[in-house]
């Protein structure tokens, strides 16, 4: 059976060349052997079976560490709380992901999952809970969150009752093919399944086929899904594949269909995007995207026509595109040079344009996907970008505050307006053996803003 | 021998190589990959996440990808400046064709680097070392079907990213 079509190979065949003699590697692995046999004096960490001590040294080290968790959660929280006013709602919740699972360096892996449950009594019922899926839209669950473990089983947390509340059975969660309705009570399955999260109860939904075979390899056909707001609308990214060439592909787009029932209401062109980016207004009645000659347009959500286009042309592929709630402007911003677009939305008179080399000055040394939202009230967009993050007064047109920050994916305003949640990476200086080391680690930072500053409220790594 | 060390040395006996040729595709340094693989062994030695691992060899092969990549992050601007390749006075078309050549790895490494952890090792496993889709499944605990899919996207969107690049790199030019 054919693996891969000839492209796909070709990006690696280079690699094929670079590999070192048996002798070296055999060099190595002696190397190897002569540093473990040295380390023989000294304790290892041993999964003795004949170890009788072991579950009850365990259950303390799990102790101490949920203590020592739970300790500083509260700590955060309590600082928290005493830094914001009395309108905000809850924390912001933090759960890291990509793809709906944990992803979270080795050791510490364990520890995040061991701070799951100790999280719960400290979100009130209306919290916001997020959970970061690595790019594209947030999952935003309401009361409930979900998440995997590394076995692939797919767990529900009812987040208002503290307590985990079962494992979804026979569901193998994988990859980024899942999106939740906005109300977070449902789970839009591999583009098949819609799951009750309160029940676990199965309804299908026909989005047609998410994968297909040519010359003896699968290729994904479905790539992506985005809810309206208000849930009725659902937008997924089409790739149709040339039947006879394998790897090549006739064409992309965006369709939209009617949920839950899956009619297909419309079927657009998509530019050049390997992601879904694009933004429902507010009403869910049209849909900011980009064209394939680098414009961005709006259309019909239910029609597909194209209801207007806006000037200029981005000078290169669209990277982040955003509405404002109330329906008053767009945004977008390109790869390169990174330059930030505001326009009027019901004309479609550019108000703004925001250079990259701006962003620059502030820190940024890259654009991130989809880290760009407009507050509530439509007033300030956030606009994460690698290294630093950046609050752009609308009216103004002008940055207002910026932070260095690490590598945001997300970004999520607080329903008042002055907190934001970024949802990202962040590379951290560790000491290691007297030397030091940069470790990259999954992030949530909370902050409060105003005009001139941007405060980290709390940050939570995994 | 304590029953660690044994286990240990019993994995590297078995994908010792392997591992190796991984690192060396990762980090394109024969050197280095010597030095991670001993740090490799030396951290799961003293590893409890490794000692209660239901799937040792899992545990194994992505903590070596995580370590080769922490490694060329580390050492990415460094290496900017002082490549062994940039010092090279032979001038020959052979040389220029290994520069070349390195190069285009080394982008390629830069891509895979940004990817999601998970979609980073997939990549590494079925391309680097060749893997097939069958074992991969059981590694990653999903099916041949479905890997094939995602590492279709995973490469579309490489693609892209090296596209993009590529032309940054020519309008500089």
């Amino acid at each position: 059976m054919m693996d891969e079509n000839v492209e796909e190979l070709a990006l690696f065949e280079s690699f094929r060349d670079v590999a070192p003699s048996e002798e070296s590697s055999q060099r190595a692995i002696e190397k190897v052997r002569n540093a473990l046999m040295k380390t023989l004096q000294e304790p290892a960490i041993l999964p003795s079976a004949s170890d009788k001590a072991r579950p009850l040294r365990r259950w303390i080290g799990v102790a101490s560490v949920a203590v020592a968790v739970l300790a500083a959660v509260i700590v955060v929280f309590l600082q928290a709380r005493k830094n914001m006013s009395p309108k905000t709602e809850p924390p912001f919740v933090l759960i890291d992901g990509n793809g709906g699972s944990m992803h979270v360096p080795d050791s510490s892996q364990s520890m995040a999952y061991k701070a799951i449950p100790f999280l719960h009594p400290l979100i009130a019922d209306n919290a916001t809970v997020m959970v970061a899926n690595g790019g594209d839209a947030p999952l935003a669950l309401g009361s409930r969150v979900t998440t995997t473990d590394n076995d692939g089983k797919l767990h529900v947390w009812n987040w208002s009752q503290g307590k985990m509340s079962r494992i979804l059975p026979g569901i193998e969660y994988w990859g980024t093919d899942s999106a939740i309705t906005p109300d977070g009570r449902k789970l839009l399955f591999q583009y098949k399944q819609i799951i009750d999260l309160a029940n676990g109860n199965i309804k299908l939904i026909d989005l047609g086929e998410p994968t297909i075979e040519i010359g003896g390899a699968t290729y994904g056909r479905l790539g992506g899904m985005r809810f309206s707001p208000e849930g009725s609308r659902l937008a997924v990214m089409v790739t149709e594949m040339n039947r006879n060439t394998p790897g090549r592909i006739e064409r992309e787009s965006m369709r939209v269909f009617e949920f839950p029932s899956g009619k297909v209401l419309a079927d657009m062109p998509l530019g050049e995007s390997y992601e879904l980016r694009i933004a429902f207004s507010g009403d869910g009645k049209a849909i900011a995207m980009g064209s394939a000659d680098q414009e961005v347009t709006l259309c019909e959500t239910d029609t597909g026509k194209v209801l207007r286009t806006f000037a200029p042309k981005l000078a290169s592929q669209l990277i982040s595109i955003a509405v404002s709630p109330d329906g008053k402007y767009v945004a977008a911003s390109d790869r390169e040079p990174g330059d930030l677009y505001i326009w009027e939305m019901a004309e479609g008179k550019l108000l703004h344009t925001i250079k990259g080399e701006e962003f620059a000055k502030g820190g940024a040394t890259g654009h991130a996907h989809g880290a760009l939202r407009f507050s509530p009230d439509g007033r300030f967009l956030a606009d994460g970008r690698w290294n630093a993050t950046f609050v752009i007064d609308v009216a103004k047109g002008s940055i207002e505050a910026a932070a260095k920050d690490g590598f945001p994916s997300q970004v999520q305003w607080s329903a008042d307006g002055t907190t934001i949640m970024i949802i990202g990476s962040v590379v951290i200086h560790e000491p290691v053996d007297g030397r030091g080391k940069d470790n990259s680690y999954p992030s949530v930072r909370h902050w409060k803003w105003r005009p001139g500053l941007l405060q980290t409220l709390s940050e939570y790594f995994f | 021998m304590d029953e660690a060390t044994a286990r240990l040395l019993d994995l590297l006996d078995e994908f010792g190589r392997r591992l190796h040729v991984v690192l060396v595709k990762i980090t394109l340094r024969e050197e280095v990959a010597e030095e991670l693989l001993q740090e490799l062994f030396l951290k799961l030695r003293a590893s409890s996440g490794f000692a209660n691992a239901s799937h040792p060899e899992r545990y194994l092969f992505r903590t070596a990808i995580h370590l080769a990549f922490d490694w060329r992050k580390r050492h990415a601007r460094e290496a900017a400046h002082t490549s062994p390749l940039e010092n090279q006075a032979d001038a020959s078309p052979a040389a220029s064709h290994e520069i070349e050549q390195r190069e285009d790895l080394e982008r390629v490494l830069q891509a895979v680097e940004h990817l999601p952890p998970d979609d980073r090792d997939l990549i590494v496993m079925r391309f680097l070392q060749g893997t097939s889709y069958e074992d991969l499944a059981s590694h990653f605990d999903t099916t041949p079907h479905r890997l094939r899919a995602t590492c279709s996207r995973i490469i579309a969107g490489l693609r892209e990213q090296l596209a993009a690049s590529e032309r940054k790199a020519e309008g500089e030019a």
